[in-house]
């Protein structure tokens, strides 16, 4: 007869993996569903790609072209930011946290920074551009007080104004067109700024950051 | 509060060790290995409850004689209640009832005046609990002797129901179902809760494989010539219930449950006065846990030494360093934010920005549901004992017990232990 410590054992091994199977098949999903989410960023960065090269070659209506190119990236840009909040919640409510994680940011941060390069493009091409970018460099491998307030304020700038897209890029992980960017920017200093072609190191309030931007605010 | 310099460092200690742990493991990974444990703790009990199930209620050929024992302090509220039902517990003999009032400074003793029928010793000075009880002893002529709290009412039926159990000459003691006699407020609905799954499901259990470690002061029964034998009740421990029945073990004498015996005592009405009675409670326990530390994991005890007293120390050393766990998580999050506050008030004055973002729940939660499910059942078997169905009025206190209560304790255990280590004086 089996004695009750060795059921309870058994039993007690057995939630114990029922449990497992259970957070791993939620965070799994979790995971899974931003995949999915950068994925169709993907696929809609490909279309931006493909109406780029289009325009290039073959669009002789520049101004439908244009039109198009704006819609394009307008919505692609509002899909990307949900994805990082995302991210950082599956960081937080995950309890299997692997590379997948790891890898799904690096894609998100080179999402971001393709959509930045394709609003400039639009700006070079088209002249102008239904989105006023601010591109916002902060750092990803330790915490600094001031980029999370600055992240906060660029967080408000985009409530009061609807065209705002801040393009958040970590200036630590390596990503060379980020690198180019803040070489050839001479910033030193974080969390850094670029908006209306302007600099700004160090923490910028919201004021500050509007004086540099066109602001088309929310509702009008 | 004078805090010694022995706490700090060992607080500092814990929270630096259990930091770098949380670093290298995840909290969340240290959340999920408690629970476990507890699951474990909470399977045995469930299997040996199922194991122990149609016992046969204990047949009596000779019924001693008994003599019953209230000490009493500052009880006037309580007092006469409590005597009247001590006087009306059924018995075939004539009980003896002394009644010890230790210094009341109330009117205690002007209204013990007018009782008949009870031997009344009225001490000048108050000198605890246990000294009470050992004047008591000295006195008292029964071969059992029950020792009742002055704001206890047992149910009549209480006293034969648990003397027969005194037919096993292994017996040293016999406690019953404590059970909460003010259930009007919330905090005391939910004690009346605990003390089901307590002094019923939990006690039962441990009454079968003797492992019982404490004979509730409310009211338990004893075997006057063993209490005797190891010397009454010890008037240094503020914890005197439990130290007597861990000497009752170190001699190897029996401790047996009778929940069908219903004994009814005033519970805390505030979670300030609950908090007090529980720091005792826990301090009490780890001074005895010191006194005792020899019949830990000690096979001469059988399964009272390798389970049901280490296993009572584990719960209690999770409770602590769940606490410490989730101070050293989020030490970084608390000094991040502060940071953070001093950047924004730089920037802005937007006050709404200082409120943090609320993080998501930790898929972890999921293995403390199984505990918590595994509690329900425990709830729901406590009620057993006590021929009550669980009603749909009585869910508020449920989930609070299930899923908050389990919070407040393992602060006042964390209280407890540093006040413990911190030779704190002791407040009642």
């Amino acid at each position: 007869m089996v004695n009750k410590y060795l059921k309870a054992f058994f039993l007690t091994f057995f939630l114990l993996l029922l449990g497992l199977a259970v957070t791993r098949y939620i965070d799994d999903s979790r995971i899974n569903s931003i995949a999915s989410m950068i994925e169709e960023s993907s696929l809609d960065a490909q279309s931006t790609q493909h109406l780029f090269l289009y325009a290039s070659l073959l669009g002789s209506d520049k101004e439908k072209t244009c039109l198009a190119l704006g819609k394009q990236i307008d919505l692609q840009t509002k899909k990307v930011g949900n994805a990082l909040s995302n991210l950082e919640s599956a960081r937080t409510q995950n309890l299997f946290v692997g590379k997948d994680l790891d890898l799904l940011k690096r894609k998100y941060w080179n999402q971001n920074m393709e959509f930045y390069l394709y609003v400039q493009k639009l700006k070079a091409d088209c002249g102008k551009t239904g989105a006023e970018p601010i591109l916002y460099f902060f750092t990803e491998k330790s915490y600094n007080p001031d980029e999370a307030a600055q992240a906060k304020i660029l967080d408000e700038v985009v409530r009061e104004c609807r065209n705002v897209r801040v393009f958040a890029i970590p200036h630590d992980v390596g990503i060379p067109v980020a690198d180019v960017i803040v070489s050839s920017n001479s910033i030193s200093k974080y969390p850094a700024i670029i908006a209306g072609g302007e600099k700004i190191e160090g923490i910028a309030s919201k004021e500050r950051v509007l004086e540099n931007i066109q602001c088309q605010a929310a509702g009008a | 509060m004078n805090i010694r310099p022995r706490t700090i460092i060992v607080f500092i200690l814990l929270v630096a060790s259990l930091y770098f742990l949380v670093k290298a493991l995840s909290v969340y990974w240290i959340i999920v290995f408690f629970n476990v444990i507890l699951v474990f703790i909470t399977s045995v009990f469930l299997f040996a409850f199922l194991e122990f199930q149609g016992r046969e209620k204990p047949v009596i050929s000779k019924w001693p004689t008994v003599s019953i024992i209230i000490p009493n302090y500052n009880g006037e509220k309580t007092l006469l209640k409590c005597i009247e039902a001590v006087k009306a517990l059924e018995y075939p003999l004539k009980k003896e009832i002394i009644v010890v009032d230790d210094g009341s400074k109330d009117s205690s003793q002007r209204l013990l005046k007018g009782v008949k029928g009870v031997k009344v010793v009225l001490k000048p000075k108050n000198a605890g609990k246990a000294a009470a009880l050992n004047t008591g002893i000295s006195m008292a002529k029964g071969e059992i002797i029950a020792t009742v709290d002055s704001d206890t009412f047992p149910s009549s039926d209480a006293l034969v129901k648990m003397v027969p159990h005194f037919n096993d000459k292994r017996v040293g003691a016999v406690t019953g179902l404590v059970r909460a006699s003010n259930t009007s407020g919330f905090v005391e609905k939910v004690q009346e809760l605990e003390y089901l799954v307590a002094f019923g499901f939990f006690q039962s259990v441990l009454s079968e494989i003797n492992g019982v470690f404490v004979t509730p002061g409310p009211m338990s029964v004893f075997r006057g010539a063993v209490l005797r034998k190891i010397g009454g009740f010890d008037v240094e421990n503020i914890t005197e219930d439990m130290e007597i029945a861990l000497r009752l073990q170190r001699n190897h004498y029996m401790i047996v449950a009778c929940p069908e015996a219903h004994i009814f005592t005033q519970v805390p009405s505030s979670f300030r006065h609950l908090y007090t009675q529980r720091l005792r409670w826990y301090r009490g326990k780890f001074v005895n846990t010191r006194k005792y530390s020899d019949l830990l994991f000690n096979p001469d005890y059988g399964e009272f030494g390798m389970f049901s007293f280490p296993f009572s120390m584990i719960v209690e050393a999770i409770a602590i360093l769940l606490l410490i766990v989730t101070v050293a998580a989020n030490i970084e999050n608390v000094l991040n934010y502060f940071g953070f506050f001093v950047s924004w008030v730089g920037v802005s004055s937007n006050f709404f920005g200082l409120l943090p973002t609320l993080s998501g729940i930790n898929s972890s939660v999921y293995f403390y549901v199984i505990t918590v499910l595994m509690y329900s059942v425990l709830l729901y078997l406590s009620h057993k004992f006590v021929d009550e169905d669980i009603s749909i009025f009585k869910l508020p206190q449920i989930a609070f017990f299930l899923v908050v209560y389990g919070i407040f304790i393992s602060f006042v255990y964390f209280a407890s232990f540093f006040k413990e280590i911190n030779s704190s004086d002791y407040s009642w």
